[in-house]
């Protein structure tokens, strides 16, 4: 039940969000939605075979394949030659099973023995024999589906003119191309007419022209038609020289959705089941698990995802067919999820090293002498035992050095379990410990920062960080960029597929299930809701978590709101100055800072402008919102401003206030009444864009979700919480916005005038 | 009070102002007429400094407002300006209008400017408007409450720029009555206006504004009655007179109709005594003059004369002598014409026929 009820919040969230429907597999044809092309054999074929069916005429390919993309038919008839032409435009599709028909196309005679009709006959059936028709064919219809090969066909410069009547509107078989006519039936005649000692000239007509043309003497061959009785009658065939049979095209990857049935799917026991055409691979990118998809299964594709939490999400749902990843982090993740099952063989070993900078040279050789001894007496070992092959590991008590030589930064992932977690709000884990023990053996002192893996890279080359332990495949590619140490554990390859695909040995780890469910009725609905709750902030406390990511996000967005407002107030300024310099770096500044993404903006400044400052990433992310905000807020003053009648200056100059006391008391408080409701807008906003502060390694609300998730694997709760949790603060937000509106618009306020006393006057005289 | 020497102002190449000299006294109430765009605006504009002169030098109570440490705020203080778009300030209701000034620049307590502001308020007439907001008001009431805030600032001079210009013409008399109590009082003021009537009630000194300066420049009889120079007569013969041309039979009496209304309205004639001169013209020039000849061109002046308080209207043409009075068709509109005629007088010379008719 809470399978059902998880998959359907799953797909409104994505129906929400716009993107593809989840994969329905592929009902039986008898009783399927069938595409057909008005015009052509498929549309009185499928009716005939598929009387139960419902059946779509079609006018265009075009039509067609949108339906089929968008999932209103299942299977599309058409010819093979029109199908691969129709594969190879609509990526996704593919042609399925055998085909319908057995049409082979002919050319057709005028229908009389003659001695033009003799020859035609003899090259045809000569290039049958001796395989020209199968090479031709070969630059028309390439195996891979790659390019066409079009070759140059020699001519006869003079000599009587074969005339061949064809259609241009099948490629590739005879198709217009840069101006010319080209094509396998170009090409097939272009060569029958050379050997005749002929000039060849093509006549584009309508199909159904054809015979007409054939038996009128205007054509003296007609290039492609299929063979049947009725046509037998008017004219002769030659004998067929390609098999274009009916063939069904569906998309391809509902073919893997459909389970059992009658698709060719088949059950996952070993690595090279998973060897298919169809099959997707998850790995992260540039890892010895790329290497192993590679090289086990070089048919299947390969998709790839940056954090293991994220290729596990992908194979639950369905978007991969499988994931490879590291032992320790596989295992773990087998013992909160039933529906996942790891696949028994291994597949190489992974090697975790740490990494430094290609100039810490000394760092490495420190790290490297504390792996040796560590192995040798055996506190590895005694790791291993307490986070990879247990769980519930606690971490034993290291105390940091006294008196530390120095601080180094550790950077680390925090969603990697075993490796690296969060546990009761603190981080955890093997590499966590690894950490404790090196800084005691080295006598340093460390903090540690936690960022996404393809962060982290950039950040020891950008000095943000002196050394990366973090569950980090050694690969020999990023030999080059990076210094790796030894290996401190060694992990292997381990597969992971879903239950349902599995048909192996059930002996896998499956571990128990954290909470008791009730299946019974609508009951579990609720249950499963609680569970959810439960699990996403009442089990270690996190709660915490969100109120610690929550406060991030409202202390950047206060900042930023405060400096950013000051700094586009100065910008303004500048942009109405009358001189010109002044003005002109304003309006640079504009544009500049409007041009770009924030999350550029934030990564430039993290990396490249802030990048050897050691200066906490919250106030960058401040100095990049408020840049960003004080753009945006210098135009809305500026409109403001600028919307406020001159004439009241004048006056207000007349009576003998000076420019600057004149703007305070006139075009202020006129321009806010303009500058407000815009100022809300691009507020809010701004506190959602601080939801992209991941990037550069802040712990705001958002990725505090995530630290969550990678714990629970249970989307639904943490991202809708988290969404109504934004909602909420932005809502609070416009709410004391509003109220100073009110205060700012002076028609909405009391009519009241501060510091007199008056009895006498009254409102009411007021209104008409 | 005020001393004006060599005052010039341009607009990039477009001289406006040439060397303009002149003294305004206390107590002077100053009218200054002119043609459109001859730089009234802009001269008034340049004592108060809203319009910075090319050369020349403004002295106000003894400080030249135009030297580099003048204090040109405190010297503003001591105008008032009301403009013709009124530029009241939109977000304060009236009361705080007028009290902006006086606690911000005069520092003075609230409680009494707000009871100094009542009291403008209600030497106005709009005490009952204090607490509305200035679009909630009406143009003339917007204009009144725009003078007493100048007033709130008790000013030493209160210059006018066309005050009533963007006013319809039913709310330009009760504007104009203010500046007249205003005027009585012994303000002194500068006033630049179209409303010539006014101009002569209330002015003790014109000035003639043409040729990129003070053209003329002398009391209202002098200007207005006995103009000495050229310009000065040809202005104030046209604001005083009105020209027409009726071209034919097929002429547009509607819009002679519409153009002696719109001049009378000027001399401040009322609805029944602009009819009469309305039907005289149609009687005259269409029932007889036309009738008789078709083709004629005819000039048609009326002119009005402040100390008489006559109006003339006459009529000529090119064209043999006509006995109007003679001709029987034109019993009947005679009959209409001398029921509001004093006198009806034909005359031809030189081939030219007059008649002109005194009302």
């Amino acid at each position: 039940m809470k399978r059902i009820f998880v998959s359907l919040c799953i797909l409104m969230t994505l129906l929400l969000a716009g993107c593809s429907q989840t994969v329905a597999p592929l009902p039986p044809v008898e009783t399927a939605k069938i595409g057909t092309m008005i015009g052509t054999l498929s549309e009185s074929l499928a009716p005939d075979k598929y009387p139960e069916a419902e059946i779509s005429r079609f006018n265009n390919y075009v039509d067609e394949s949108a339906a089929m993309m968008a999932g209103k038919i299942d299977y599309a008839i058409m010819d093979y030659a029109t199908a691969q032409n129709f594969i190879k435009s609509n990526e996704g599709t593919t042609i399925w099973s055998e085909p319908l028909t057995d049409e082979v196309t002919a050319m057709a005679l005028k229908k009389e023995n003659t001695e033009l009709n003799q020859k035609i006959n003899g090259v045809l059936n000569r290039y049958l024999s001796d395989g020209t028709v199968d090479e031709i064919k070969a630059h028309w219809f390439p195996e891979e589906g790659g390019a066409y090969e079009i070759v140059d066909v020699p001519k006869n410069a003079s000599g009587p003119v074969l005339r061949v009547a064809v259609t241009s509107l099948t490629e590739p078989r005879c198709f217009v191309n840069d101006g010319e006519l080209t094509g396998m039936n170009v090409e097939l005649m272009s060569r029958i007419a050379y050997e005749l000692g002929m000039q060849v000239e093509f006549q584009d007509m309508d199909f159904k022209a054809m015979i007409d043309s054939l038996q009128s003497g205007t054509s003296d061959v007609i290039a492609a038609m299929y063979n049947t009785p009725e046509r037998s009658q008017k004219v002769d065939f030659t004998a067929g020289y390609f098999p274009n049979p009916q063939v069904f095209v569906v998309m391809e990857d509902r073919i893997e959705a459909t389970e059992g049935g009658q698709t060719s799917q088949q059950t996952i026991s070993s690595s090279s089941d998973l060897n298919k055409a169809g099959y997707i691979i998850g790995v992260p990118e540039g890892t010895p698990p790329e290497e192993v998809a590679k090289e086990f299964m070089p048919n299947a594709d390969i998709s790839y995802f940056t954090q293991f939490m994220d290729g596990v999400a992908a194979l639950k749902s369905g978007k991969v067919t499988a994931v490879i990843y590291d032992s320790s982090g596989v295992d773990r993740i087998l013992l909160s999820n039933p529906d996942l099952v790891k696949l028994e063989e291994e597949l190489g070993n992974i090697e975790i090293a740490a990494v430094v900078s290609l100039e810490d040279a000394k760092l490495n050789d420190q790290l490297n002498t504390f792996i040796g001894q560590f192995q040798a007496d055996g506190t590895a070992a005694a790791m291993v035992e307490r986070w990879i092959s247990n769980t519930g590991g606690v971490m034993p008590d290291i105390p940091k050095p006294l008196n530390p030589v120095k601080k180094i930064t550790i950077i680390t992932n925090g969603l990697t379990e075993p490796m690296n977690y969060y546990e009761n709000g603190q981080l955890t884990g093997y590499d966590i410990e690894f950490m404790k023990r090196f800084a005691s053996y080295a006598n340093l002192d460390f903090e540690i920062i936690t960022m996404d893996y393809a962060a982290m890279i950039p950040a020891l080359q950008s000095g943000k960080g002196d050394v990366i332990i973090s569950d980090f495949f050694k690969t020999d590619e990023r030999g080059q960029e990076v210094l790796y140490s030894d290996a401190y554990v060694v992990l292997h390859n381990s597969v992971l597929v879903r239950k349902s695909m599995y048909s192996g040995n059930s002996e896998n780890v499956e571990g128990t299930v954290a909470t008791n469910q009730s299946q019974t009725g609508t009951g579990s609905f609720f249950a499963s809701l609680q569970d959810s709750f439960n699990k996403t902030f009442i089990v270690e406390d996190r709660y915490k978590l969100v109120l610690e990511g929550l406060w991030t996000t409202i202390v950047i967005s206060m900042l930023s709101l405060f400096f950013g407002s000051f700094l586009g107030a100065v910008i303004c300024a500048m942009r109405k100055s009358r001189l010109k310099i002044v003005s002109g770096l304003a309006i640079v500044y504009i544009r500049l800072i409007q041009g770009v993404p924030i999350v550029l903006t934030l990564m430039i400044l993290y990396y490249i402008l802030f990048a050897s400052v050691d200066i906490h990433p919250i106030l960058i992310a401040v100095v990049g919102f408020s840049i960003n905000f004080a753009a945006y807020s210098a135009e809305i003053f500026r409109t403001a401003i600028d919307a406020t009648d001159k004439g009241q200056l004048e006056a207000a100059y007349a009576l003998g206030f000076t420019r600057v006391s004149s703007f305070f008391k006139v075009t202020l408080p006129q321009a806010l009444r303009h500058i407000l409701p815009i100022f809300k807008g691009e507020f809010i906003s701004m506190v959602k864009m601080t939801s992209v502060v991941g990037y550069i390694a802040i712990q705001d609300l958002t990725k505090m979700t995530d630290i969550i998730r990678s714990r629970t694997f249970d989307a639904f709760f943490p991202l809708f919480v988290t969404a109504f949790i934004y909602f909420v603060i932005t809502y609070l937000f416009i709410i004391v916005l509003g109220k100073i509106e009110v205060q700012v618009d002076p028609k909405r306020r009391k009519r009241v005038i501060k510091g007199i006393v008056d009895p006498e006057v009254s409102v009411t005289e007021v209104l008409k | 009070m005020i001393t004006i020497n060599g005052l010039s102002k341009s607009f990039g190449t477009l001289q406006v102002l040439k060397n303009i000299s002149t003294e305004i006294k206390e107590g002077e109430v100053i009218s200054i007429i002119g043609p459109s765009g001859c730089g009234k605006s802009t001269f008034l504009r340049c004592i108060n400094l809203l319009e910075t002169p090319t050369s020349g030098e403004i002295v106000i109570d003894g400080q030249n407002i135009l030297a580099k440490n003048a204090n040109v705020s405190g010297l503003r203080q001591k105008m008032g300006m009301v403009f013709q778009s009124f530029n009241l300030f939109s977000h304060l209701m009236i009361i705080e209008n007028l009290m902006l000034g006086p606690v911000n620049l005069l520092k003075m307590p609230r409680q009494q400017a707000y009871e100094e502001g009542l009291a403008y308020l209600e030497m106005v007439g709009l005490r009952s408007k204090a607490l509305a907001f200035p679009d909630e008001l009406s143009g003339g009431q917007k204009q009144r409450a725009a003078i007493a805030r100048t007033l709130a600032m008790k000013p030493e001079i209160v210059l006018f720029d066309e005050p009533t210009s963007a006013l319809d013409p039913t709310m330009v008399s009760e504007v104009l009555g203010v500046i007249r109590k205003l005027a009585s009082s012994g303000m002194t003021m500068m006033i630049v206006t179209h409303e010539m009537k006014f101009a002569r009630d209330v002015s003790s000194r014109v000035f003639y504004m043409d040729e990129k300066g003070i053209y003329e420049d002398g009391s209202p009889a002098e200007i207005f009655d006995h103009p000495q120079k050229a310009k000065t007569r040809a202005f104030i013969r046209k604001i005083s007179a009105f020209e027409y041309t009726a071209a034919g039979s097929g002429f547009d009496l509607y819009e002679l109709n519409a153009k002696i209304e719109t001049f009378l309205k000027k001399q401040m004639f009322t609805d029944r005594q602009i009819m009469n001169v309305q039907l005289v013209c149609e009687e005259l020039i269409l029932a007889i003059l036309l009738r008789e000849f078709p083709k004629a061109n005819v000039a048609l002046l009326v002119e009005y004369s402040d100390l008489s308080g006559e109006v003339t209207i006459e009529a000529s043409f090119e064209g043999d002598t006509y006995e109007l009075e003679k001709a029987e068709e034109n019993e009947l509109s005679l009959a209409i014409i001398h029921t509001y005629a004093k006198a009806v007088t034909v005359t031809n010379e030189a081939g030219r026929n007059t008649v002109k008719i005194i009302i």
